[in-house]
């Protein structure tokens, strides 16, 4: 099972001693590298028709000669390519990054961020909403009767109590706290009144807390007005704040007839 | 702070799953608790916002994150309405009970809740401001000090949770401010926060973060985490916001048509008569198109709304610019004369400027320079060369159009990075700043015209990039 290969060269293009001057220049780095390359005279002897046996070392020299240029020239060019080129390409993804603040991106983002968790009842409310419809109305002015006995709820800065037009007599306070409250109930006992108007501004926020104020003002008396405070310069109230303060009025049992507006200048 | 300190800071710092801290966002019904989280969230989706009384009627939850992680639980709740009969209600069970605790009495009223059937609603304030680590309570400073704030007051700090009054609707109103704040020291609640819904302010946002650190210590550095995180963002969304302009006034300010040189183009007067129609119109339609883009670009970036638009009043209907940009009531509008171009808003190509003294140059001359700086050279000044051979002339978007452009995207800008999410029919603000022209711009619009290659490219240059900081330094003055 053993094979001998002698190596026998010829040149039909260049000339001989190109040829072995060729085989001498890729000779040079093979031997650098280690390799046991022909000689220049061993190049020689195995040219073609020079009928003579190769010396195992001969045919040793000219098999480092082929195997080294294969690696030398072949397989270390590659590698060292592909250590190149894979470096560039780690150096390349790593200085690679997404612009996330494209909006593109910007949009994509809240597409993929789930709304879910932007909001989410922890604690529901579990009775039916209230739906008491009321027509809008437009509250007219009117005359109250003679004796009305005035009380303002929570007015705050843009008026000052009481407002010109009553009877400091009639006038039984104004409710801002607690205190005040208590106050003005016991001044309605020893009054004994009969027909209350209760003044608001008409710009706040009708809520429970008034509400409540206002049936506890009103519980004992038999004739109960509300009336609107606005100051000249304010802009006209929207309708929804107007209709809740009639929900409010239909709360407290006064009739909507009973609503009425006012308008006074700004102190 | 470098990157190296903030590494330091967090190395101790290892998340904080499941410690995020419970925020109970409490207060007065229509004093705007859902509106400040939408603007905390950046989310006008968030809740139910309605210029009426208990519109909030459950307790909501939502997150904030730094990166991936919650670091606030904020919980929207239903608005105060009694407090004052509420309280009244705790005195008499607290004398019926003698609890051990002010929380202990919040406890008992609660489990009597069927009792208390008028307090549903506070009943849940009450719920949530037990189950939460702090409490923010916003207060509307329009409103005069009624003796229902102050039960509320009293009430909540029952719970044993630190306080945070936050002043809402704050614009043009310190005398209420200040009155506020005299009346919050009254229950030792000094550090207070002023944070408008409407005219949102990201500093103002930092400041409640950093006020929340100084209540609650051991929360210090999730919340250290979340400011620098949320300043991150934001600063990255106005960068790509001044880029986004940036590349609008290159775009358009690079533009150029080539126009034959039959026509009496040379005349300094072009009221539209210098060009042919069709050129002029689709220098035009790229105008509008470049600025639509933009528009579309950033409302997206600052993720605007319909709502948002109408909240904050912006002139742009179904995301479209109400005025167009080439209507001569936009000059007028922006503080600048009607120029002859004011119509068209086209001008001549100004030929090719090599120095910087501004010299047009023949073809002859062009040539020269074309020969003299080599190959580069010429294949940059390629088009100029050819067209200065054939006698044609470029058709350009002029100063004032390009100015027009940058003071409204500047505009819009600023009322992007400021708005909040407060309800309708509340105080809406309407920037009307002026805003002026930086005093190098015309030298910068001569600059980006004499490089048409930068036309809807992002160049590797060394002059681009130094244009791009000096505007992006216009657009986000540090501050």
């Amino acid at each position: 099972m053993v094979r001998q290969y002698d190596f026998i060269w010829g040149t039909t293009l260049l000339s001989d001693s190109v040829f072995i001057k060729l085989t001498a220049s890729l000779s040079r780095p093979l031997t650098f590298i280690g390799f046991m390359t022909p000689s220049a005279e061993q190049v020689q002897t195995s040219g073609l028709g020079l009928e003579q046996v190769l010396t195992a070392e001969h045919r040793s020299h000219w098999a480092q000669f082929l195997l080294g240029s294969l690696v030398c020239f072949g397989i270390l060019p590659r590698l060292l390519l592909l250590l190149w080129s894979s470096m560039m390409s780690i150096r390349a993804r790593r200085l690679f990054s997404f612009d996330l603040y494209l909006p593109y991106y910007i949009d994509l983002r809240r597409r993929l961020v789930p709304r879910a968790s932007h909001g989410q009842v922890v604690d529901a409310d579990k009775s039916p909403p209230i739906m008491t419809a009321i027509e809008e109305q437009i509250p007219v002015s009117h005359a109250l009767p003679e004796h009305t006995k005035w009380v303002a709820v929570e007015l705050g800065d843009n008026f000052s109590w009481p407002i010109s037009l009553i009877n400091g007599l009639n006038n039984l306070g104004q409710v801002i706290d607690r205190e005040s409250l208590e106050s003005t109930l016991q001044r309605l006992q020893t009054n004994q009144c009969q027909v209350l108007a209760v003044a608001v501004a008409v710009t706040r926020l009708p809520d429970r807390g008034i509400q409540r104020l206002i049936t506890s003002l009103t519980s004992h008396c038999s004739q109960r007005w509300l009336v609107l405070l606005q100051t000249s310069d304010e802009k006209r109230i929207s309708s929804k704040r107007l209709t809740a303060w009639y929900q409010l009025a239909q709360a407290c049992n006064i009739p909507a007839d009973h609503v009425i507006c006012l308008t006074v200048d700004k102190s | 702070m470098s990157s190296n300190e903030q590494n330091d800071r967090y190395s101790n710092y290892s998340g904080n799953a499941g410690t995020a801290i419970n925020v109970g966002v409490v207060g007065h019904t229509n004093a705007g608790k859902t509106s400040l989280i939408r603007t905390l969230l950046r989310d006008d989706h968030f809740g139910n916002v309605d210029d009426a009384a208990g519109t909030t009627r459950s307790v909501e939850q939502s997150a904030i994150y730094a990166d991936d992680e919650v670091v606030l639980n904020l919980f929207d709740t239903p608005g105060f309405e009694d407090s004052s009969a509420l309280l009244i209600a705790l005195d008499d069970l607290s004398t019926s009970i003698k609890p051990n605790s002010p929380a202990e009495l919040l406890k008992v009223f609660i489990d009597q809740q069927d009792r208390y059937a008028d307090f549903k609603q506070e009943i849940k304030v009450l719920r949530q401001s037990l189950r939460s680590d702090v409490l923010l309570y916003i207060i509307d400073v329009r409103e005069p000090l009624l003796g229902k704030y102050r039960d509320e007051v009293e009430i909540l700090s029952k719970a044993g949770k630190p306080i945070l009054p936050v002043f809402n609707f704050i614009a043009d109103e310190n005398q209420a401010l200040n009155r506020w704040r005299d009346q919050m020291a009254l229950f030792n609640l000094h550090a207070a926060l002023e944070f408008d819904t409407v005219a949102f302010d990201f500093e103002a946002e930092k400041r409640l973060y950093q006020k929340m650190q100084s209540l609650m210590e051991r929360h210090y550095d999730p919340l250290q985490h979340l400011i620098d995180y949320r300043h991150q963002v934001w600063q990255n969304l106005n960068q790509a916001a001044a880029r986004c302009i940036f590349n609008l006034i290159c775009d358009v300010a690079c533009y150029r048509l080539e126009v034959t040189g039959s026509q009496p183009s040379r005349s300094k007067a072009i009221g539209g008569n210098g060009f042919s129609d069709t050129k002029v119109k689709m220098m035009q339609a790229f105008v509008r198109n470049a600025e639509q883009q933009a528009l579309t670009d950033l409302l997206a970036i600052f993720s605007f709304t319909q709502l948002d638009i109408d909240l904050q009043q912006l002139p742009v209907s179904e995301g479209r610019w109400e005025l167009d940009i080439f209507s001569p009531h936009m000059l007028k509008e922006f503080g600048l004369g009607i120029g002859a171009s004011a119509l068209s808003g086209a001008a001549v190509g100004v030929g090719v400027d090599l120095m910087a003294g501004g010299m047009s140059l023949g073809a002859a001359s062009l040539l020269g320079a074309a020969i003299g700086g080599g190959w580069a050279t010429a294949q940059r000044y390629h088009q100029e060369f050819k067209a200065a051979w054939r006698r044609h002339q470029w058709l350009c978007v002029d100063d004032d159009t390009v100015s027009l452009l940058y003071l409204r995207q500047c505009r819009l800008l600023s009322t992007l990075s400021h708005r909040g999410h407060a309800a309708q029919n509340k105080l809406k603000l309407v920037d009307n700043g002026k805003v002026a022209l930086p005093p190098k711009w015309h030298g910068l619009l001569k600059s980006l015209r004499q490089n048409p290659q930068w036309h809807q490219a992002n160049p590797n240059d060394m002059e681009y990039h130094k244009l791009k900081k000096l505007m992006l330094e216009w657009l986000l003055p540090v501050n």
